[in-house]
């Protein structure tokens, strides 16, 4: 007889690493994949709506990445967080996601708002010292998928070019020159309005 | 004009300078205005990065993010549930327990071509006496007697699915469940999946591993009604956690003389011994067997399920303030627990039975405040329920005070986790 686990983790979850909880999850015990959502659901969200300049899709596709995990979590590499590697597999899932035509033509769409978002900075905004911050955010969603990708992953969010060249299954090398290139139009982006 | 040391303002960037180099480059840059102005750039981009990185999308809500891990849990559950064939092969079982041979017998047999294929198929037991037809949409399995469980598609919008009882009618949009009717009486309605309406005895909603049972009945192989419990509420406790629900009667193991048995099995057999009994409503057996798992296999998986059993049982044997201190005292444990809500429940049940709505409506404050409340939580509050006021019930954790289930349920804390597919 078969049947699933359902082994609790005590009092003191928070004691457990991600290892560890991967390491239940794979032995199909869901309890474990509750606190690792618990855990990570809200940064993985984050990347997941910035990857996909708020297309609203954001809480599926976290649905998507925390529904993989069970499949995935024997793979694990025992790392201590399991933070990057989550946000791995949405970003996947993210582009892959933003590639077909529907959402190809959504982004467009939204382009042109964001473009005219960035474009008129009202004075308050001005004022208020935020009107770098419009800007950059216009400049990002303005970014190709890939390259925004890996700007947020590792200038907003804190991940190595490593990690995220490990979570995307890309060389070192890729990131360090897709996040150059995002640099570079972010830059100039900033330079136009006159930010500095 | 372009320095020739520009290319390290990318490589200070990037992290691949040393200290040492860095701060010869950044000599540089007192005499170098090229350098400096590219250093600059570079610097102002990291800057207003750094402030975007702490002014986030605005966060999912408390609630979505409950319903986003409801969701997840839910399908996460369904993906790796057993397949469909073991848990006909389990509703087999317990039929074969009442001394009924049970075959298949499907329902969706030659339809002529011209003519609407059925939307269920039906499993039933071959004593059992049943008919199904369909005509526009309209599909009827009309049951006298005997034992069936259907497996209905999803329905549209136009169409209608009708189980017609000798004392009722049961009404489905899409699910698997199983039907009895024993002596011109609607004996037992179990749903695994979905949702259906039971007339019978007045109008009641089912969901998913919840059961009905005629009032005052005493059917054979079901936990009868809670003493306390109204006329139309299901009976209590539906067991649907997924690692009880597995283990019914029908899959049981081979028995291993404990002696002998290696721990593991001796954990199972122990377990499935206590589900057993529940199985055949000897209640009392079932709370001591079921204790008795608890005490000796304290580290198990199934220490959760079987606590929360445990209480079903003392409940269902008449023990209310018993049980009501070993659900609180679930809740305080396993605050993930699959059984929250049934553990919540119940608290709420014996509370409401003492006339203290405050601790029935506090332990299921999590429950209440979402803008529809189903139908096991309405018929838990029973009188208490129009006096439920989502903004002023403090919200609980569900860990009332222990050896006091109706009285000082606490407020504060997060709504519960670990309660799949009923927080959507």
């Amino acid at each position: 007889m078969t049947a699933r686990k359902v082994r609790r983790l005590g009092p003191t979850p928070e004691a457990v690493t991600d290892a560890s909880l991967l390491a239940d999850i794979a032995h199909e015990d869901l309890g474990a994949l509750g606190v690792l959502y618990d855990r990570h659901a809200k940064s993985v969200w984050r990347v997941v709506q910035r990857v996909t300049n708020g297309a609203g899709d954001a809480d599926d596709i976290v649905h998507a990445t925390f529904l993989k995990v069970p499949q995935l979590a024997a793979s694990f590499d025992g790392r201590p967080s399991a933070r990057s590697w989550l946000i791995g597999i949405a970003v996947r899932l993210a582009l892959r996601h933003t590639r077909t035509i529907g959402r190809f033509v959504g982004m467009l769409k939204r382009f042109s708002n964001a473009t005219r978002d960035a474009d008129r900075l009202d004075p308050e905004v001005l004022a208020s010292g935020r009107a770098e911050l419009v800007v950059l955010e216009g400049a990002v969603r303005r970014l190709s998928p890939a390259k925004r990708a890996v700007f947020v992953m590792v200038e907003l969010e804190g991940l190595s070019n490593d990690e995220v060249a490990r979570a995307l299954g890309i060389p070192a090398a890729t990131v360090r020159t897709r996040l150059f290139h995002a640099k570079q139009e972010l830059r100039e982006a900033l330079g136009r309005t006159g930010g500095r | 004009m372009s320095c020739e040391r520009s290319w390290e303002v990318r490589a200070i960037d990037e992290g691949r300078l040393a200290a040492s180099d860095i701060a010869a480059f950044e000599r540089h840059t007192e005499a170098c205005s090229s350098c400096a102005a590219e250093w600059s750039t570079f610097e102002h981009l990291r800057r207003v990065s750094e402030d975007l990185a702490t002014r986030g999308p605005s966060d999912l809500s408390d609630l979505e993010l409950r319903r986003l891990r409801a969701r997840v849990l839910r399908d996460a559950m369904s993906a790796s549930s057993p397949s469909r064939p073991r848990a006909i092969a389990a509703a087999v079982g317990v039929v074969a327990l009442a001394g009924a041979a049970f075959v298949a017998v499907r329902a969706n047999r030659a339809v002529p071509a011209t003519e609407e294929p059925f939307a269920a198929n039906v499993t039933a037991s071959v004593a059992a006496h049943w008919t199904q037809s369909r005509d526009r949409g309209e599909e009827h399995v009309v049951l006298d007697d005997g034992d069936v469980e259907l497996q209905v598609r999803k329905q549209r919008p136009d169409e209608r699915f009708l189980v017609t009882v000798p004392d009722g009618e049961v009404e489905v949009r899409g699910t698997t469940f199983q039907v009895s009717v024993h002596e011109g009486r609607t004996s037992r309605v179990h749903v695994d999946t979905g949702v259906v309406v039971v007339r019978v005895h007045g109008e009641t909603v089912l969901t998913a591993g919840e059961t009905w049972a005629p009032p005052g009945d005493q059917p054979m192989f079901l936990p009868p009604p809670l003493a306390s419990a109204s006329a139309a509420e299901p009976v209590f406790p539906a067991l649907r956690a997924p690692a009880s629900s597995a283990r019914s009667a029908g899959v049981r193991k081979p028995t291993v003389p404990a002696a002998t048995a290696p721990s593991g099995d001796r954990e199972m057999t122990q377990y499935d011994e206590a589900i057993q009994a529940y199985r055949l409503a000897r209640f009392e057996l079932a709370a001591t067997l079921l204790h008795t798992f608890v005490a000796d296999h304290s580290s198990s998986a199934l220490v959760d399920d079987a606590s929360f059993i445990e209480a079903s049982s003392l409940a269902s044997a008449g023990h209310t303030e018993a049980a009501a201190r070993l659900a609180s005292d679930h809740l305080r444990r396993f605050p993930s627990s699959f059984h929250h809500k049934d553990a919540a429940i119940l608290v709420a049940r014996i509370g409401r039975d003492h006339d203290d709505c405050e601790a029935a409506r506090a332990v299921l404050a999590p429950w209440t405040t979402a803008s529809s409340v189903d139908a096991t939580v309405t018929a838990a509050l029973g009188r208490c329920a129009p006096a439920v006021a989502p903004t002023t019930v403090a919200p609980t954790r569900g860990a009332p005070t222990r050896g006091a289930p109706t009285r000082g349920a606490p407020t504060g804390g997060a709504p519960p986790k670990g309660a799949p597919g009923r927080a959507e």
